[in-house]
C-alpha cells in the first residue's frame, strides 16, 4: 500500500510540476518618498529584457527567474520622477531587496539615477554559500577552470596524492580516474560534492562526487558554491553543491580571444604550456523562421604543457583546436555551444546546450623516470548535451524539465594495447607458429595450446638502480564507459509575497560499462589457467564476466544499469526579520536488473559467504531546515541544520565477485551527514563586513571494506558501510566591498576532522600489515587545521589622473593576489613497531605551507576592441611547500634528504637508496609566471 | 585602496615569516679515500735475512665495510660509485707504480655521501699473506682486535665537491711477530685531505 502511494505521488510530481535552472529573485516595496504611501500597480522592469513586475496593494513587488548577473532596474510611474538602478546584483537561489521611494515630478526634475549599493550582508542567507561572477573568477590569479574556484574559499583541502593502494602484485591499484582530484570540504571525504551545470548533474557515475565536465571559467556567468546546510532540491551530496550557470548569447554580438604561454619569460620556469580560450556570441536573427528571440553561444578552450613534471615520454601528434601539433604530457581541450530560444511572449524558454571535452594525458612516475614509455597513458572524452525548456505559467510561477545525457569514457593503456596484445599462442611443440590471442581464440575456440607466453615482463624494480627496469611494462587495461540519462523537473511558484513554494523530481538512468584488468599483459586469471590447462583446479571454471576472461588476476569488470533519483519540498519564507527554509527530499536507488542475475548471486555468495539479501530499491529521507534573523539592515544570524545523503561510489557497489580482492557490496547503504551550522555576518562599516560560520558534521555509514575469506580460499576485501567521521570548525571572513579601487577579503578557518578511515581503501591497507580495525577516531588525512586565504584586489580604473607625489599613474589596470597558509597535512610519525603505527596514525602534522600568486592586467582600447594584457605569477616567493604525498620522511617529518637515517637506525641511506625517494613531486612548483594577451570586442 | 594595501601587506609579510624554510635536499658530494704503502717501507728482517720487495712480492690486505661518521652517523662507503653495497676488495699493497719503485696508490673507496662535517673514518682491514724473498708468511690480526679500524679524521664534504683522503700503511714496519705467528698492527697516517671543488 505504501509502496503504491508512494509511486503514485512520484508519477504525480513527475506529470504535474517540474523544472530546473540557476535563477534569482528581485524584490522589494515602491513609496511614495514625500507622504510614504505605498504606491499599487508601479511598473518595475529590467532594462533591456523580458523581466519585470508591477507593485501589489501593498506596495510590494517581485520579480523571478532572472539569471545570475548585474541588471539595471527601472521604475516609470505617471507623476513620478523616473528611477533607474543600476548594477543590482542578482544570485542564484536569492533575493535581491530594491526599494523604491519615488520623487513627485513636482519636486523632482528628471530621470533619477543611482547605483546600487553592493550589500555585503545578504539577509536570505541560510547557509554559507559563496557566489562568484566570471569577472570576479577572471579577477584571480590563475582560475581557468570552473573547479579552480575552490582555491577562492576557506574550508577546501584539495587531496595530496593518489591513494598508495598496492595490490598483491607489487602493483599500484589505479583506484579512479587520478585526474579527477579529491576536493575535501569541510573535513569530508573526497567525492561528496555535487557538480551540477544549468540545473543538470555532471558528477561522475561511477566515482560519486567528483566533476567530469572540464568547464573554463569563460563559459561561466556565475559559480555558486553551498558547502552548509544546502536546500533540498540538491541531492547527492554530503559535503557541497557546485552550481554553475553558463552563458548564454546577447541581444548583441560579442566575442573574444585570450592566449597565454609560459615561455621564454625572466625569473620563471617554463613548462611548455600553452593556453588558449575564445567565444563567439549574439542573435540569431531569423524571426520570419523561428519567431521568438534566439541567441547562441560558442567557445572552445585548450591547454597544452608538458606540467611541472616532465616524464619525457615519445610525443607524438595531437589534433588540437584544428591544428596538428606535437601533443606534451597533458592535453586538454573543449568546445561548447548554447542556443537559447524565448517564444514571442517570453512564455517558453529553451536552451539547448552541447559541451565536449578531452583529455589525453601521461603521468609523471619517479620510479618510472628512466623508462617513462613503458608506462601507461590516459585519456577521457566527456560529452554532456543537455534541453532544458522553462515554461513560465504566471509572473508567479514556472517549471523548468531539464534533459540531460552524460557520456564519460575514459581509457587507460599502453599506447593502446590490450591484455590480448601482449600474448603469443603456441599449437604445439615446433613451436613454429605464433598465434595472437584473438587468431588463437578464433580458431582454437576451446582448444587448449600447446603453450602460452607473455611478450611482456610485470614492471620490476632494478635491484642497481631502484627504479623500474626497462624489462618490465605496465599492462593496465581500463575501458569505461558510463552513459547518464537524466531528467530534473522542478517547479517553482511564489504562492504569498511569502512563501515561495519548490518542488521538482530527478531521475538518472545509468549505463555503466566498467573494465578494469591491471595485470592482463602478464598473468593469466584462475579461469585462464583452467582454460589454457595450467591449472586444473575445479573452481577456476567459472568464467568472470567481460573481455579477456582469461587473463589478468587483478581484473573487475561490470556492465550494469542503475537508476538513481529524488523528490524534494521546500518552503522559502522570507519577512523582513525572518527567513525560512524549510524542505524535505526523498532518494531512492534501484540496483538494476544485472546483479540479480543467479549466476552473479551465486558468484557473490561464493565469494563472500554471505547471502546476496539486497532490496531492489533503497529509499533514504532527508529533512533540511535553515532560518535567518536579520537583526538589522547590516546585521544577519542564521541556522541551518540538515540531513544529506549520497549514494557510496558506484564502483564500490558494483565491482565483481569473480576474482577476489577488492569486491562490490550491492546491500551497501547511503552514506549520511548530519549538518549543524550557525552563522553571523555583520557589516561594521562602510565597506567591511565580517562573517563567523561555526559548523559541526557526523557522517556515518562511510564505506569502508571488511576482510574476508571465500570459499576457494581467496581473500576478499568487500566493501562495506563501517566508517564514520565528524568534522567541526570555524571560519571566520573579513570582507572589503569593492570601491572603485579596491576590494579583498581574509579568510580564516579552524578544523578538526576526526574519523575511522580516511578511505574506503584504509581496511585494506591495514590488513596487509594485519592491523585491527581502529576502536577510536583518529585524524583523517585532509585534517589542515589552520588555513588562511587571502584576496586583495587594487587598481586603477580608466580616466582616473591618479598621480602619485605629482607623477601620474597609469591607468586602467588591476592587480590581484591570492595567497594562502595553512598548517600541515597530518601524518603517521615512523616506527618500527607496528602497534605504534596504528596508535599513532595521522598524529603528528607535516609542515605548514605558503603560497602566494598574483595576476596582473593592464586594459587598453584599440578602436572597439578591447585588449588587455595578463600576467598570471604563481608562488611569487618561490616558496618551497611539501607534498607529504611523495618523497616525505615520517621519520623526520621533512621530506627526504641525503644524510637521512635509515629509520630509527644510526646508518644513513646510501646515495641510490636517496635518490629513489627524491621525487621531484615532494616539493611545489617554483615560481612560474604565465603572460598573454586578451581581446574582447 | 590604502588600507587594503596595507593588510595585504603585512599579512602576506606575516603568513611568509610562518614559511618553515624546508629546501631540497643538498646534493651529495664524493668521498674518494686512496689507501698506499710507505715508500720508504721496502725492507723486513726475517730470522736475520734483510729481505726486499721485488717483483713477486705481495702483501695481501682485504679491505671492506667502511663508514664516515657524523657524530653518531654515518654513511656506508662503496668502491665504486654506483655500487650499493662494499663486498671488499683484497689489493697487493707491495704493488709497484709503473716499474717504479714507489708503490701503487689504491682507491679504496668512492662514494657519494652526504653534504656535512665528518669526525670519523672506520675501515674494515684485514691481512692476510705477504710474500717476500722467498717467503710466504701468513699474517693475521692480533687476538681480540677488531677487524674495523676507527680513524679519526675531520674532513669536510660539500656539494658536488670531492673529499680526497689519502691514507697510508707501513706494509712491513707494522708487521711484528707475536709469538708464533706475524700479526698487522694497523699504523695508518693520513697523508692529505684535499677538497676538490667540482669542475664546472
Amino acid at each position: 500500500m505504501k509502496k503504491s502511494v508512494l509511486i503514485s505521488v512520484l508519477i504525480l510530481l513527475q506529470i504535474t510540476y517540474l523544472f530546473s535552472g540557476n535563477t534569482g529573485k528581485i524584490a522589494g516595496k515602491v513609496t511614495d518618498g514625500q507622504s510614504n504611501e505605498l504606491l499599487l500597480g508601479v511598473n518595475i522592469f529590467i532594462k533591456d529584457s523580458r523581466f519585470g513586475a508591477a507593485s501589489d496593494v501593498n506596495g510590494n513587488y517581485y520579480i523571478l527567474q532572472i539569471p545570475p548577473g548585474k541588471y539595471d532596474l527601472e521604475v516609470d510611474y505617471i507623476g513620478y520622477s523616473k528611477v533607474t538602478v543600476k548594477d543590482v546584483k542578482v544570485q542564484s537561489d536569492l533575493t535581491t531587496i530594491i526599494d523604491f521611494s519615488l520623487k513627485p515630478e513636482a519636486l523632482q526634475y528628471g530621470e533619477v539615477i543611482v547605483i546600487a549599493e553592493k550589500k555585503l550582508v545578504q539577509h536570505d542567507v541560510t547557509s554559507t554559500r559563496q557566489t562568484k561572477s566570471r569577472e570576479e573568477l577572471l579577477e584571480a590569479p590563475g582560475i581557468e577552470n570552473s573547479m579552480d574556484m575552490f582555491r577562492l574559499n576557506g574550508g577546501a583541502v584539495l587531496g595530496v596524492a593518489p591513494e598508495p593502494v598496492m595490490l598483491g602484485n607489487g602493483q599500484r591499484l589505479h583506484v579512479r580516474d587520478e585526474s579527477l582530484q579529491d576536493i575535501h570540504i569541510r573535513g569530508g571525504r573526497g567525492g561528496e560534492v555535487l557538480y551540477m551545470v544549468d540545473g543538470a548533474p555532471v558528477t561522475h557515475p561511477l566515482y560519486g562526487g567528483r566533476s567530469v565536465v572540464d568547464l573554463n571559467v569563460n563559459e561561466v556567468d556565475e559559480i555558486e558554491l553551498l558547502t552548509g546546510g544546502f536546500n533540498a532540491e540538491y541531492g547527492q551530496a554530503q559535503s557541497g553543491v557546485v552550481n554553475i550557470t553558463t552563458r548564454s548569447g546577447k541581444k548583441y554580438f560579442e566575442g573574444g580571444v585570450e592566449y597565454k604561454s609560459d615561455k621564454n619569460i625572466p625569473y620563471s620556469s617554463s613548462y611548455n604550456m600553452d593556453y588558449m580560450v575564445w567565444h563567439f556570441a549574439g542573435p540569431l536573427k531569423i524571426k520570419k523562421i523561428i519567431p521568438g528571440e534566439l541567441s547562441f553561444f560558442l567557445s572552445g578552450n585548450g591547454t597544452i604543457t608538458d606540467t611541472d613534471h616532465e616524464n619525457n615520454r615519445e610525443r607524438n601528434t595531437l589534433s588540437f583546436m584544428g591544428f596538428d601539433i606535437e601533443e606534451r604530457q597533458d592535453n586538454t581541450q573543449s568546445y561548447s555551444g548554447k542556443l537559447d530560444w524565448f517564444s514571442p511572449n517570453y512564455g517558453h524558454h529553451l536552451a539547448l546546450s552541447i559541451h565536449e571535452s578531452k583529455h589525453d594525458w601521461s603521468r609523471f612516475d619517479w620510479l618510472w623516470k628512466d623508462f617513462p614509455d613503458n608506462t601507461v597513458n590516459y585519456s577521457r572524452v566527456n560529452k554532456h548535451n543537455s534541453l532544458r525548456y522553462t515554461r513560465t505559467l504566471s509572473k508567479s510561477t514556472f517549471f523548468n524539465l531539464n534533459f540531460s545525457y552524460l557520456d564519460v569514457k575514459y581509457e587507460e593503456s599502453l599506447l593502446g594495447s590490450n591484455p590480448g596484445d601482449f600474448w603469443i599462442f603456441y599449437k604445439d611443440s615446433t613451436y613454429a607458429d605464433e598465434l595472437s590471442y584473438n587468431d588463437w581464440m578464433t580458431t582454437y575456440p576451446g582448444i587448449q595450446p600447446y603453450a602460452i607466453e607473455s611478450t611482456i615482463q610485470p614492471p620490476r624494480i632494478d635491484d642497481n638502480t631502484g627504479f623500474f627496469d626497462n624489462d618490465g611494462l605496465e599492462s593496465i587495461w581500463r575501458n569505461d564507459r558510463t552513459k547518464s540519462y537524466s531528467f530534473r523537473g522542478d517547479f517553482l511558484s511564489q504562492i504569498t509575497n511569502r512563501h515561495q513554494i519548490k518542488t521538482g523530481i530527478e531521475m538518472q538512468s545509468h549505463d555503466l560499462s566498467y573494465i578494469d584488468i591491471q595485470d592482463g599483459g602478464v598473468s593469466l586469471s584462475n579461469y585462464g589457467m583452467w582454460y589454457y590447462g595450467v591449472s586444473s583446479f575445479a573452481d577456476s571454471t567459472v568464467k568472470p564476466p567481460g573481455p579477456f576472461p582469461e587473463l589478468g588476476q587483478n581484473r573487475w569488470v561490470f556492465n550494469v544499469t542503475p537508476t538513481v533519483g529524488g523528490v524534494y519540498l521546500q518552503d522559502k519564507y522570507e519577512r523582513e526579520s525572518l527567513i525560512i527554509n524549510a524542505g524535505v527530499r526523498l532518494d531512492w536507488f534501484s540496483l538494476g536488473d544485472e546483479i540479480f542475475e543467479q549466476s552473479y548471486q551465486k558468484q557473490w555468495t561464493e565469494a563472500t559467504g554471505l547471502t546476496p539479501d539486497w532490496k531492489q530499491i533503497n529509499f533514504k529521507f532527508s529533512p533540511r531546515f535553515g532560518i535567518s534573523f536579520p537583526i538589522s539592515e547590516w546585521t544577519v544570524i542564521f541556522f541551518s541544520y540538515g540531513h544529506f545523503t549520497q549514494l557510496p561510489e558506484l564502483q564500490y557497489v558494483y565491482r565483481d565477485p569473480y576474482s577476489g580482492g577488492f569486491t562490490g557490496n550491492p546491500g551497501l547503504d547511503y552514506e549520511e551527514t548530519v549538518l549543524y551550522e550557525f552563522g553571523f555576518t555583520n557589516q561594521f562599516s562602510k565597506n567591511w563586513a565580517i562573517d563567523v560560520k561555526s559548523y559541526t558534521k557526523d557522517v556515518s555509514n562511510q564505506v569502508g571494506t571488511t576482510q574476508l575469506r571465500s570459499a576457494a580460499g581467496l581473500p576478499v576485501a568487500l566493501y562495506d558501510n563501517n566508517g564514520y567521521s565528524r568534522a567541526r570548525g570555524l571560519e571566520f571572513k573579513l570582507m572589503k566591498k569593492q570601491d572603485r579601487f579596491s576590494s579583498g577579503n581574509i579568510i580564516y578557518t579552524i578544523q578538526w576532522a576526526n574519523g575511522y578511515s580516511s578511505s574506503a581503501f584504509s581496511d585494506y591497507i591495514r590488513s596487509l600489515s594485519n592491523f585491527p580495525n581502529p576502536i577510536r577516531e583518529r585524524r583523517l588525512s585532509w585534517d589542515v587545521r589552520h588555513q588562511v586565504i587571502l584576496q586583495g584586489s587594487f587598481g586603477i580604473p580608466a580616466n582616473s589622473n591618479l598621480s602619485f607625489f605629482g607623477i601620474p599613474l597609469p591607468s586602467n589596470w588591476n592587480t590581484t593576489v591570492l595567497a594562502n597558509f595553512s598548517s600541515g597535512y597530518p601524518y603517521t610519525p615512523g616506527s618500527t613497531n607496528l602497534i605504534d603505527l596504528q596508535i599513532k596514525e595521522n598524529t603528528s602534522s607535516g609542515p605548514v605551507s605558503f603560497n602566494a600568486d598574483l595576476k596582473f592586467s593592464k586594459q587598453f582600447q584599440l578602436g572597439k576592441v578591447r585588449c588587455a594584457f595578463i600576467v598570471d605569477v604563481f608562488n611569487i616567493f618561490s616558496v618551497y611547500n611539501v607534498n607529504l604525498g611523495y618523497g616525505f620522511n615520517t621519520w623526520t617529518g621533512e621530506p627526504f634528504q641525503y644524510g637521512d637515517n635509515i629509520g630509527s637506525k644510526n646508518e644513513m641511506y646510501s646515495w641510490q637508496e636517496m635518490y629513489t625517494f627524491l621525487d621531484p613531486r615532494q616539493f611545489s612548483q617554483p615560481r612560474y609566471i604565465k603572460a598573454g594577451l586578451k581581446i574582447d570586442f | 585602496m590604502k588600507h587594503i594595501i596595507i593588510i595585504l601587506i603585512i599579512v602576506l609579510m606575516s603568513l611568509y615569516s610562518c614559511e618553515d624554510g624546508l629546501q631540497p635536499s643538498q646534493h651529495p658530494g664524493i668521498i674518494k679515500v686512496y689507501l698506499s704503502s710507505d715508500p720508504g717501507d721496502t725492507t723486513i728482517t726475517i730470522l736475520g735475512d734483510t729481505l726486499r720487495t721485488d717483483e713477486k712480492s705481495y702483501f695481501r690486505l682485504n679491505v671492506f665495510e667502511s663508514k664516515a661518521y657524523i657524530d653518531s652517523f654515518y654513511a656506508n662507503l662503496v668502491v665504486q660509485p654506483e655500487d650499493r653495497i662494499d663486498g671488499g676488495n683484497t689489493y697487493n699493497m707491495l704493488e709497484k707504480r709503473d716499474s717504479l719503485s714507489t708503490y701503487t696508490q689504491h682507491k679504496i673507496y668512492e662514494c657519494y655521501a652526504p653534504v656535512g662535517d665528518y669526525s670519523l673514518l672506520q675501515i674494515g682491514m684485514t691481512p692476510s699473506k705477504v710474500q717476500i724473498g722467498g717467503y710466504l708468511i701468513p699474517v693475521g690480526l692480533s687476538e681480540g682486535m677488531s677487524p674495523i679500524q676507527d680513524i679519526p679524521i675531520d674532513f669536510y664534504v660539500s656539494e658536488f665537491d670531492t673529499t680526497e683522503i689519502e691514507l697510508q700503511i707501513k706494509p712491513f714496519k707494522s708487521i711484528v711477530r707475536e709469538k708464533d705467528e706475524f700479526v698487522f698492527s694497523r699504523d695508518i697516517e693520513i697523508i692529505r685531505i684535499e677538497n676538490i671543488a667540482e669542475d664546472k
